[in-house]
C-alpha cells in the first residue's frame, strides 16, 4: 500500500472542504419561535385596522395588492423595482400621514400688530388661547373649542384673552402670524442675540436678567430668555437692542414643530 | 481477499480526509465557522430588517426572501459597534429596559430639556406617557444580543445615550433646543424626527442658518476634527395634507421642504418595505442619501419587531391595545408588553443606518464623516428601474413632462433615485469597504453662493409648459468633485405648489429639486431664502454650466424667475 497516495489524497479532500465551506459562510439562525408563527398567523382577523404609527390618528386602508414588478432579473435586481405600489397606494386616495389643517387666523380682524416687528411681518393673532395639552380645564378640553393643536400645544378660541406682548409669560406663549407667508407661528419669549467680537457673554446674561437656552460660541450668537417673568417683551426688544455689546437682537418665532417621524 | 484490502484501504481514506475537514469547519476564527449569529434572541426571528427569510411577522402578506440590510457576514465576525457612542435624539428612553439597560451610557452625555442649560443629565427616560418613541428607535439601533430577550440591534454593543428633545413633557421645544442637541459627547447622532414637509421655511430670522452654523462646528471639531456622523430619518410625507387646505385632500410632500434636511452633513433615511420597494409614507427627495428598511404597518405587511416601553400599561404595546395584531396586546411571546412588531416609519430606517455607521467605525475608527457617507454611496444596491413616474395623484401634467425620473446615473457612475438616495444599504460590502478604506476625498470646501446677479432676470415661466423658465450660471472658481449641490430660488408666484426646480449638471445629469404639483399649497413666492438641496451630482465636478429649470405644471397661476444662486461642497 502506498500510504503516499493516502495521504496526499486526504489533503486534498480536507484543502477542498476548506474552501467550500468559507464559500458558504454557514450561519444558523434561531427558528424555534419563527415555527410557531405560521400557525399563530391564521387566528388574527387581518380584515380590520391596523394599528397606526405614533402621532398618526387616522385609520389605514389595506394596502392594495402588488403591481406588476419589472426587470426581475436577480435578487439584487429586485429592490426598487415596483414603484407601482406606492403609486397604487396614492391614487387609492389614502389620508394623509400627517392629516391635520394648518393653524391659521380666518380674517385680519382677529390680527392685531406688534411693535415687536416693526416692518409688520408678523402680527398677534387676538382671541387665541395657548396652552398646554395638560393644562387644559373642562370646558377647553371640548374639541369645539379648539382651533387645533401645534406640538403639544393647543390653541383654544377665546375672544376674552389677551395676548399682552408687554406682560408676557413663556409658560403662555403668544400666537402670531406672518401673512405675507400665510404661516403662524408661537413666541416663547427667547431671543438670539449676536454679541460683538470678544464681548463677555456672562455680563451679558447678568446684566439683562437672562439665562443662556443655546449657544453657537464660533459665530458669538447665544439663545437667550428672561428670567424673571412676567416680563415686558418690546421693553427687554429694547433694552437688548440699546446694550452696546449686542450687535443684532432677533426675537424666536417657532413656526414649526419637529415631531417624531 | 483484495477486495476486502481494498476496502480497508478506501475507508482508511475516507476517514483520513474527513476527520481533519471536521476540525477546519469547527475552528474560530472569522469566514470558516458555522456561527449561529442570531442565537440568544427569541424574536430575532422577526427581525426581517436583519436577515428576511419571507417571514410574515404577523402580517397578512409576508416579505421578500433576501430583503435585508446584508448583514451577516458582519455579524458572522462578531462587528457589534463597541466602543461607538449614538446619541438617540428622540422623547428620551426606557434606560431600565431589559434589552437595553447594558448598553446605556449613564452619565455620558443625556439631555434632559426640561431642566437648565446645559441641560446634561444622568438619564433621559421617558416623562410622558405618549413618550414611547424613543424606546423603540433605540431596540433597532441597539438592542442587546445574545441575552435571552427580545431581538438585536443593528449594533447590538453600541453604547446610547439620550436626549428628549420630542419628549412631550418639554413644554417649550424651540430652536434654541433644536440647535443644542447638536452638540455633545457622541460619534453619531440618530434623529428620528422632523417637520410636516408642506411648508418651506425662508428663514426670516436665520434659524435655520444658525442650525447649519451649529452643526458645521461639530463637525470640525467633535471626533478629534473627524465630526460625528448625523443621521436623520428622511419623512413620511410621501402623502401629506396640502397646507392650508382640507386636511383629508393628500398632496405630495417632500424631503426638501423641511429645512433640517438641506444642509450638507446631514444623512437622510428614506424607507423600504419588506419587499423592497420604497414605502408608502417614506418621503421623496433629492436630498435623501440611502434607503433602509422601515416596513409597512404590521397588519397588512411586516413592520420593525423592537423595544418597547416595559409594561402593559406603557408603551405602543399595551393590553388595551386596538391593534388588530396580538403580539400588541401582550399575547404570545410578548406577554410582558416588552416589545413591539408595529414599529415603522423612517423613524424606523434611520437608526438601522446609525446602527450600520457604528458597525462602519468599529471597524475603522478613522472615518470621518464624508468617509462615512461615501462608503454608504459607493457599496448602496441601487436598481435598475429607469422608467420615469408620472404624479402620484393622476395629476395631470403638460404635455411631454416628466413628474419623477426613474434611477439616473451621474457623471461620476453613481446611481440616484429621489425615491431612494443612492440605494439600499449594503452592510456587508460597506464594512468590506471600510476595513480597506484609503482617504481620498480631498480637502472638503463650502463655496460662496454663486448667484445669477443683482439685477432681476425677469424671465417668465410659461404657464402649464414643460418648456420653463431656463437660466444657465457657468461656475469657473473654486472647483469641488461635488459633495453636494444646493440652490436657493426667488421666484415671484402666487401658487409655487405648481411649480418644479430642476437643475442639469455641466455632465448632463438632471435632478428634480422640486416636484411639480406638490404640498406648497396656498404658499406664494420663493423669496430666495429656502434652500434645496440634491445629492445626485455627488462625484462629478462644479465646473462648467448649471441650468436651472423652473417649470409651471399646472394652469391659471403665472410666474416669473427674478434669480436664483447655487452654492456647491465637495473636495478639493
Amino acid at each position: 500500500m502506498n500510504y503516499r497516495w493516502v495521504l496526499l489524497l486526504s489533503l486534498a479532500v480536507t484543502v477542498a472542504v476548506f474552501f467550500y465551506s468559507q464559500e458558504q459562510q454557514v450561519v444558523k439562525v434561531q427558528s424555534s419561535d419563527a415555527r410557531g408563527l405560521k400557525q399563530k398567523q391564521s387566528q388574527f382577523d387581518t380584515s380590520s385596522i391596523s394599528k397606526v404609527p405614533p402621532n398618526d390618528n387616522r385609520p389605514l386602508n389595506q394596502a392594495k395588492s402588488l403591481g406588476p414588478a419589472e426587470n426581475l432579473k436577480s435578487s439584487q435586481n429586485l429592490f426598487f423595482q415596483d414603484n407601482s405600489k406606492k403609486m397604487n397606494i396614492a391614487t387609492d386616495l389614502r389620508r394623509p400621514q400627517n392629516a391635520r389643517s394648518a393653524l391659521l387666523p380666518k380674517s385680519e380682524s382677529e390680527l392685531q400688530p406688534s411693535e415687536l416687528w416693526e416692518n409688520g411681518d408678523w402680527q398677534i393673532w387676538k382671541g387665541v388661547r395657548v396652552l398646554g395639552s395638560h393644562d387644559l380645564n373642562e370646558e377647553q378640553q371640548d374639541p369645539r373649542r379648539q382651533l387645533g393643536s401645534f406640538g403639544n400645544k393647543i390653541f383654544i378660541q377665546d375672544s376674552e384673552y389677551i395676548n399682552n406682548e408687554h406682560q408676557f409669560a413663556s409658560a403662555f406663549p403668544m400666537p402670531v402670524y406672518n401673512k405675507k407667508r400665510n404661516r403662524m407661528g408661537l413666541v416663547f419669549g427667547v431671543f438670539t442675540i449676536h454679541l460683538h467680537h470678544q464681548q463677555d457673554l456672562e455680563n451679558v446674561l447678568a446684566e439683562n436678567d437672562l439665562n443662556l437656552k443655546a449657544e453657537i460660541s464660533s459665530i458669538n450668537t447665544y439663545y437667550v430668555e428672561v428670567k424673571n417673568q412676567p416680563f415686558d417683551l418690546v421693553s427687554k426688544m429694547g433694552q437688548l437692542r440699546n446694550d452696546p455689546r449686542i450687535e443684532q437682537v432677533a426675537l424666536e418665532v417657532v413656526s414649526q414643530v419637529h415631531a417624531a417621524n | 481477499m483484495l477486495q476486502i484490502k481494498k476496502a480497508k484501504t478506501f475507508i482508511l481514506i475516507l476517514l483520513a480526509s474527513v476527520i481533519p475537514s471536521i476540525f477546519f469547519m469547527n475552528c474560530s476564527g472569522s469566514g470558516f465557522e458555522a456561527v449561529d449569529v442570531f442565537s440568544g434572541d427569541p424574536l430575532v426571528g422577526m427581525a426581517w430588517h436583519l436577515h428576511n427569510t419571507g417571514q410574515a411577522v404577523y402580517a397578512a402578506k409576508p416579505g421578500t426572501a433576501g430583503m435585508d440590510m446584508n448583514l451577516l457576514k458582519t455579524f458572522a465576525q462578531g462587528i457589534t459597534g463597541a466602543g461607538i457612542k449614538v446619541m438617540i435624539s428622540d422623547t428620551g428612553l426606557e434606560d431600565q429596559h431589559e434589552d437595553l439597560h447594558d448598553n446605556f451610557a449613564y452619565g455620558a452625555g443625556s439631555k434632559d430639556y426640561n431642566k437648565s442649560f446645559p441641560y446634561t443629565s444622568m438619564v433621559s427616560a421617558p416623562q410622558d406617557s405618549t413618550d414611547n418613541h424613543g424606546t423603540s428607535v433605540a431596540g433597532i439601533l441597539a438592542g442587546i444580543a445574545g441575552n435571552g430577550k427580545g431581538s438585536r440591534g443593528v449594533a447590538s454593543k453600541a453604547s446610547v445615550i439620550s436626549s428628549n428633545l420630542i419628549s412631550a413633557s418639554v413644554t417649550t421645544q424651540t430652536n434654541a433646543m433644536v440647535i443644542d442637541q447638536l452638540s455633545g459627547d457622541f460619534d453619531i447622532s440618530n434623529m428620528s424626527w422632523g417637520t410636516t414637509q408642506n411648508l418651506v421655511d425662508d428663514d426670516p430670522n436665520g434659524d435655520h442658518l444658525l442650525y447649519e452654523a451649529k452643526m458645521k462646528d461639530m463637525i470640525l471639531s467633535m471626533r478629534n476634527g473627524k465630526g460625528p456622523i448625523y443621521v436623520k430619518s428622511g419623512g413620511n410625507d410621501f402623502m401629506v395634507s396640502c397646507y392650508g387646505g382640507d386636511p383629508s385632500i393628500p398632496c405630495i410632500g417632500s424631503s426638501n421642504f423641511d429645512r433640517d434636511n438641506t444642509n450638507p452633513y446631514t444623512i437622510l433615511v428614506a424607507a423600504l418595505d419588506a419587499d423592497g420597494a420604497s414605502a408608502s409614507y417614506s418621503s421623496p427627495g433629492s436630498n435623501l442619501w440611502i434607503s433602509s428598511f422601515g416596513g409597512e404597518h404590521g397588519s397588512d405587511s411586516p413592520a420593525m419587531v423592537t423595544t418597547d416601553r416595559m409594561g402593559c400599561l406603557l408603551g405602543e404595546s399595551i393590553s388595551s391595545s386596538k391593534s388588530t395584531v396580538r403580539f400588541e396586546l401582550g399575547k404570545f411571546e410578548n406577554s410582558h408588553c416588552n416589545y413591539t412588531v408595529t414599529f415603522n416609519g423612517t423613524s424606523s430606517a434611520a437608526p438601522t443606518i446609525s446602527g450600520a455607521v457604528a458597525l462602519l467605525l468599529e471597524v475603522n475608527p478613522a472615518l470621518t464623516w464624508r468617509d462615512v457617507k461615501f462608503i454608504l454611496a459607493k457599496t448602496a444596491r441601487s436598481g435598475t428601474n429607469t422608467k420615469s413616474m408620472g404624479h402620484p395623484l393622476a395629476k395631470k401634467m403638460p404635455a411631454g413632462y416628466v413628474w419623477e425620473q426613474g434611477w439616473i446615473t451621474n457623471g461620476a457612475g453613481f446611481k440616484f433615485h429621489n425615491w431612494y438616495g443612492f440605494g439600499v444599504i449594503d452592510v456587508d460590502a460597506a464594512v468590506a469597504l471600510a476595513r480597506s478604506y484609503k482617504p481620498h476625498l480631498g480637502t472638503y470646501h463650502e463655496t460662496l453662493w454663486f448667484s445669477s446677479g443683482t439685477g432681476d432676470l425677469n424671465l417668465a415661466i410659461p404657464d402649464n409648459s414643460a418648456t420653463g423658465a431656463k437660466h444657465d450660471l457657468l461656475i469657473s472658481s473654486e472647483i469641488v468633485k461635488v459633495e453636494a449641490v444646493r440652490i436657493k430660488v426667488k421666484v415671484t408666484h402666487s401658487a409655487i405648489s405648481e411649480l418644479a426646480l430642476e437643475l442639469t449638471s455641466p455632465s448632463g445629469t438632471k435632478s428634480i429639486l422640486v416636484n411639480a404639483v406638490n404640498s406648497l399649497t396656498n404658499q406664494a413666492d420663493f423669496t430666495g431664502g429656502e434652500v434645496f438641496l440634491s445629492n445626485a451630482f455627488y462625484g462629478e465636478t462644479s465646473a462648467g454650466t448649471w441650468s436651472l429649470r423652473v417649470v409651471d405644471a399646472q394652469a391659471g397661476q403665472t410666474g416669473i424667475l427674478n434669480s436664483w444662486s447655487i452654492n456647491f461642497v465637495g473636495g478639493m
